[in-house]
């Protein structure tokens, strides 16, 4: 079980890290929202004058924001899921639906990563459209890839569910 | 289910008690309750058979269908 004790500590990593990353997130997002003035910080933040001029993050700032909440709902779920492995709960409704919902989530956040990219063009009036060919592991193609992957192992867990209860009832 | 089992009025009638079979044909009190209630999915040939011997009876007076 040491690759379960290893996926344990890289999701516990990722899952505080996010939630340390939405709360930079939000405060950023309250700054650009109220426009406070953050020149008398006794540090230079990259970048800080584009984040604060452009109009479209105000938009945007919500759907990665959101899209970031579902992501940590996501780990939250990892992280139940691995706890019941190590508990030896392998084939239960439990893990069934934490899965479903895994992949589920995945859709959520690719949807929600990707309709910034689709509404500022409206909003800025260009007529340009970006076309980018969908390769490399954090495409959105792949994470499309990736909930429905979860979305179909829910399902082979729950055939399994079913067999291993049918199994326990046999006297 | 249309199966319906009569284990308890088999045990009734050799004045046995579900403690003792369930002993007797190694499964535990909490599997011979799931089988008694009807709430089992299924039962090995290996376990009928423990049963019969145990009871002295036959499948039939263990198992019997009943059309809903």
């Amino acid at each position: 079980m040491k690759k379960l004790s290893t996926l344990k500590l890289i999701i516990d990593i990722l899952y505080i890290s996010a939630i340390i990353g939405l709360i930079v997130f939000l405060g950023f997002y309250l700054v650009v929202l109220f426009g406070w003035d953050l020149s008398d910080l006794p540090f230079k933040l990259k970048d800080y004058n584009n984040l604060s001029l452009s109009q479209n993050l105000y938009i945007i700032y919500p759907f990665l924001f959101l899209a970031l909440l579902v992501y940590i709902l996501v780990l939250k779920n990892f992280k139940k899921i691995i706890e019941l492995f190590y508990q030896g709960k392998f084939f239960e409704f439990k893990t069934v639906k934490l899965l479903r919902e895994i992949g589920l989530h995945f859709l959520i956040s690719v949807f929600l990563m990707v309709m910034p990219s689709i509404i500022t063009p409206f909003l800025s009036n260009t007529t340009v459209v970006k076309f980018s060919l969908p390769i490399g592991f954090d495409s959105s193609f792949f994470l499309i890839a990736i909930g429905l992957f979860f979305m179909a192992l829910s399902e082979i867990f729950n055939k399994a569910f079913k067999i291993n209860q049918e199994n326990e009832l046999t006297i | 289910m249309p199966i319906v089992i009569n284990l308890d009025v088999m045990l009734a009638k050799r004045k046995m008690k579900s403690k003792d079979l369930a002993e007797i044909i190694g499964i535990t009190t909490a599997n011979l309750s799931i089988l008694k209630s009807g709430k089992a999915k299924a039962v090995r040939f290996s376990t009928l058979e423990a049963i019969c011997e145990a009871l002295d009876c036959q499948p039939g007076d263990i198992l019997e269908y009943v059309n809903d």
